[in-house]
């Protein structure tokens, strides 16, 4: 039963899905007067997030209690995150939440800058990495060098002003939009196609119970 | 001609101090370089606003957070500022919630701007921020049948719908009251909910530059409409409204950044090839 439970729950749930998207009745079905079918399932999906972020609650804080009771490496960044997680969870449930200013100004003045920091670093990652591994060492990196210089020009004013859109070929600029426009979106289309096709090998046998990895476990 | 060899050497330190210069400089002291506009990519989203009536409804969606405020956020900024200029009503919600909130902020932050200048821009009446709500895309297609019933019938701030005018108007998402939307992407969840369920509206996207060469094949093939392009994408609707803003101001910034790049790796490529032939 511990197996075939998921197994036949998962099953039903991807062909119900499935028929909501196929048959717009049943979308639109109504159980009862102005209660539709589908706003039940859509509900059901919504508990389930809010229970996903309640178990994600629960293994951080397993995994990094066990981190703080056996004392291990870098031990004191656990008790700061169970700090930050808790602390900032309470702030928000019980201290006025989005009315609550000390709330607010946590958002704004540290997760934002945070993470606007930590993604402007790559400037300097991206500089020091093309510096370091961009070496013309065959007519195919050569190629790729080239068009990696006519985007970067065609995407920025400097790029304009060496060679502007009005003149020929449409400058860097007209380059760019035909490069991304034409090789880029043939190969974009591609590799589209090939993910689509991958990820839906992988739902169809998730679906059909022949990948049974997501269980957990290693009897099956 | 030894110094050449030593070209592929550099240290990093300079790399990162120069390129550090290369971004602030331009900020503080702006060299003004000319910014053309993208008739491909720009000018649809600037037309299909401008194609609209007074009262029409548009969806927003902020699907960024803090790390592509950068070039997200003047794009957004800008969007919603033509919007209220033109008298068009903006429903936004929020696929990301680490964003919902930096996308608010922005919004009212723009909307004060706004009603200093005489435009009217009033929350409720003319735009109304629904966020961030849990449920992934089977809550995203739930809102086409029962937008209010999806949002739990509240706004981001705990607003109930039925105390807001402009919701009144907007039970259902539906081709009817909102035919148009466009999403601000910096990844996933994104524009991929609105290419699957929404593939009949007009869907327009502003994208980080990074995602810009993904989303190119959606735009030849119809998918979507017009696409904003990175910080280039904001500066040229900044230009478009006529109403500078971030975005012009820092693609000079950006200019010189890649300028920096480029030129390491032209010296880089020095130093390699002569520092390949001596070994020769």
């Amino acid at each position: 039963m511990k197996r075939e439970v998921p197994l036949v729950l998962t099953f039903l749930m991807t062909l119900l899905r499935f028929l909501f998207e196929m048959i717009n009745p049943l979308l639109n079905y109504e159980i009862s007067e102005g209660v539709m079918l589908f706003s039940r399932i859509s509900f059901s999906v919504t508990f389930m997030y809010c229970m996903g972020l309640f178990m994600g609650l629960i293994n951080l804080t397993r995994v990094h209690g066990n981190t703080i009771k056996r004392r291990r490496e870098h031990w004191i960044y656990s008790v700061w995150l169970l700090i930050v997680l808790y602390g900032y969870a309470i702030l928000g449930l019980f201290f006025g939440g989005l009315e609550s200013e000390a709330f607010n100004w946590i958002y704004d003045a540290v997760i934002v800058p945070l993470d606007s920091t930590m993604f402007s670093m790559l400037a300097f990652f991206i500089a020091s990495a093309a510096y370091r591994a961009f070496k013309v060492r065959n007519v195919e990196s050569l190629l790729m060098m080239v068009v990696a210089f006519i985007v970067m020009l065609g995407n920025v004013s400097l790029g304009n002003a060496i060679w502007g859109s009005e003149s020929w070929l449409g400058g860097f600029s007209g380059i760019k939009d035909w490069l991304l426009a034409i090789p880029n979106a043939a190969s974009q289309r591609a590799i589209g196609i090939g993910v689509f096709l991958g990820a839906y090998a992988a739902i169809l046998r998730v679906a059909l119970g022949l990948e049974k990895r997501y269980l957990g476990g290693t009897d099956w | 001609m030894e110094w050449l060899k030593r070209l592929d050497s550099i240290d990093p330190r300079w790399v990162y101090v120069i390129m550090a210069l290369s971004l602030v400089f331009p900020v503080l002291k702006p060299i003004g370089l000319a910014i053309s506009i993208n008739k491909e990519t720009t000018i649809p989203v600037y037309n299909w606003i401008e194609s609209l009536q007074p009262g029409d409804i548009v969806v927003g969606d902020v699907s960024f957070s803090g790390g592509s405020e950068g070039e997200l956020g003047p794009q957004l900024q800008a969007w919603f500022r033509h919007c209220m200029q033109r008298g068009v009503k903006v429903i936004m919600v929020a696929q990301w919630n680490t964003g919902e909130r930096l996308g608010y902020t922005l919004l009212e932050e723009t909307a004060e701007q706004l009603q200093e200048e005489g435009i009217p821009c009033e929350y409720g009446v003319d735009w109304v921020y629904a966020g961030y709500k849990p449920g992934g895309t089977t809550l995203w297609r739930q809102m086409q049948l029962d937008f209010w019933e999806a949002c739990a019938e509240t706004d981001m701030l705990g607003n109930s719908f039925s105390d807001l005018p402009l919701m009144q108007r907007f039970k259902k998402w539906d081709k009817a009251t909102a035919s148009d939307l466009i999403i601000f992407s910096a990844g996933d969840p994104g524009v991929g909910t609105y290419t699957t369920y929404f593939p009949d509206y007009n869907i327009y996207v502003g994208n980080v530059a990074v995602q810009v060469p993904g989303a190119m094949n959606t735009l030849r093939a119809g998918q979507i409409k017009g696409l904003l392009a990175g910080l280039p994408g904001a500066a040229e609707y900044e230009l478009l409204l006529d109403k500078a803003g971030k975005a012009v101001k820092l693609m000079d910034a950006q200019s010189m950044g890649h300028a920096w790049i480029m030129l390491l790796v032209i010296l880089g490529n020095i130093g390699f090839y002569l520092g390949a032939k001596e070994r020769d």
